[in-house]
């Protein structure tokens, strides 16, 4: 039987995918509150693989999977997380981790991932960008991680409310160069629509909400 | 032993992972679980269609978020025991989700064990408030902050939230039930009431007020 130790800082979610697995025939060896918990125990208890989430305490799930894969090369790691954020994916693979779960997915697609990386292959849930393993093989940067200053100054403008006529003027620039930008950006970033666009300044601390 | 004495239930989560390792801690305390919702309008529809003792909803779920969800549900099914249930501890709307009528509020850092207590107690009629939650209402009741005046209705705050989220009007008509028209319109009574002409300025003040997550 596969061991496993899950590590995630809600008990809520530990205790419940806990359940789920270990009716899927798996062995859940230890539960872990936050990452350096997570190093402790992968290191005492010696799982087959190490469910960990993104976000934790003390240390998050990559500074947590980059220790970890130093001290033991052959345990596997299965990332949980919120967010499709493919930098943050990318740190992870490049921290270790041998596949990602979103935590929207359903329970089902974690079983998998724990199943096929414990027989030694890597696994990204389905909808998780593909773009991410292009740029691990190639050990580039992601587009998403290289804005330029002048567009990373066009997101904040646009996030403030401006429209492409004030952002021009603002910047000194036409407005069709301030409208080349603006799609470069959201070709870029993956999206297109102004909402998401905010939500990206927001959380990349470029505005404040 | 069947603790949960086969009260039904209805349990709305975006997270899947989430939900569906809930659903089996619930139903092995003895609880039933007659619908999964992942978003607040799916968690509306399935009350009504099951009129369940108790609804535990997420604080922020896509197209309709858990306070907006649980006015809702109140209106039609007033007895209903809703539970929001939060992954942090420093939410701007305890106060408001109470207003709203949540009889719990519970972190997700807490343990099943803990989670079946404040059922317990909610179904004996007391409220449940997280310890960690406690203090962040207490600080709220003592802050001389003025309660953020409410200036949109509440179907205007749910066509709110689906703006920030991007849904064109059509869309939006589409989630509500609503004619284009009829979503325009209130699209067009926000921004006055807010004074906000613009998305991305919508975007943020639905952000500011707990309604979208960034």
């Amino acid at each position: 039987m596969t061991r496993v130790l899950l590590a995630d800082d809600h008990a809520l979610l530990r205790e419940g995918v806990r359940l789920l697995l270990e009716r899927s025939g798996f062995e859940v060896v230890g539960e872990a509150s936050d990452g350096a918990q997570a190093v402790e125990l992968t290191a005492s208890l010696a799982p087959d693989v190490l469910v960990l989430d993104m976000s934790m305490p003390k240390l998050n799930g990559v500074e947590a999977a980059r220790l970890i894969r130093h001290g033991n090369p052959s345990v596997k790691m299965v990332l949980l997380t919120m967010h499709r954020d493919e930098g943050e994916l990318l740190e992870a693979l490049r921290a270790g981790v041998n596949g990602c779960v979103l935590k929207e997915h359903a329970a089902q697609e974690l079983v998998h991932a724990i199943r096929e990386t414990a027989r030694g292959a890597f696994y990204l849930a389905p909808d998780i960008p593909g773009t991410i393993i292009q740029a691990l093989a190639d050990n580039t940067r992601l587009a998403s991680q290289s804005l330029s200053p002048r567009e990373k100054e066009v997101v904040k403008l646009i996030a403030e409310g401006k429209s492409n006529r004030e952002i021009a003027a603002q910047l000194l620039l036409s407005p069709k160069t301030v409208e080349s930008h603006r799609s470069r950006i959201m070709q870029k970033l993956s999206i297109n629509q102004t909402a998401q666009l905010v939500c990206y300044a927001v959380r990349e601390h470029l505005i404040k909400a | 032993m069947n603790k949960g004495t086969g009260k039904r239930v209805v349990v709305a989560d975006d997270h899947s992972l989430f939900r569906q390792g809930l659903v089996a801690l619930l139903e092995r305390e003895g609880f039933e679980v007659v619908g999964e919702a992942s978003d607040g309008h799916e968690a509306i529809r399935l009350v009504r269609q099951t009129s369940p003792a108790i609804v535990l909803l997420d604080f922020s779920m896509p197209l309709l978020n858990g306070i907006e969800a649980t006015r809702e549900i109140l209106k039609r099914a007033p007895d209903t025991n809703v539970m929001l249930l939060t992954m942090y501890d420093d939410e701007v709307n305890v106060l408001e989700s109470l207003r709203a009528g949540v009889r719990a509020y519970i972190l997700k850092n807490q343990t099943a064990m803990e989670l079946e207590g404040a059922i317990r107690e909610v179904l004996r009629g007391s409220i449940y408030l997280s310890p960690g939650i406690s203090e962040a209402v207490v600080n709220a009741c003592m802050s001389k902050e003025d309660k953020p005046i409410e200036l949109l209705t509440d179907r205007e705050r749910q066509v709110l939230q689906l703006i920030a989220e991007g849904h064109t009007t059509k869309s939006i008509a589409s989630v509500l039930y609503l004619s284009v028209k009829t979503a325009e319109s209130h699209r067009t009574r926000i921004m006055q009431r807010l004074g906000i002409h613009n998305i991305a300025s919508l975007v943020r003040y639905a952000i500011r007020r707990g309604m979208i997550k960034a």
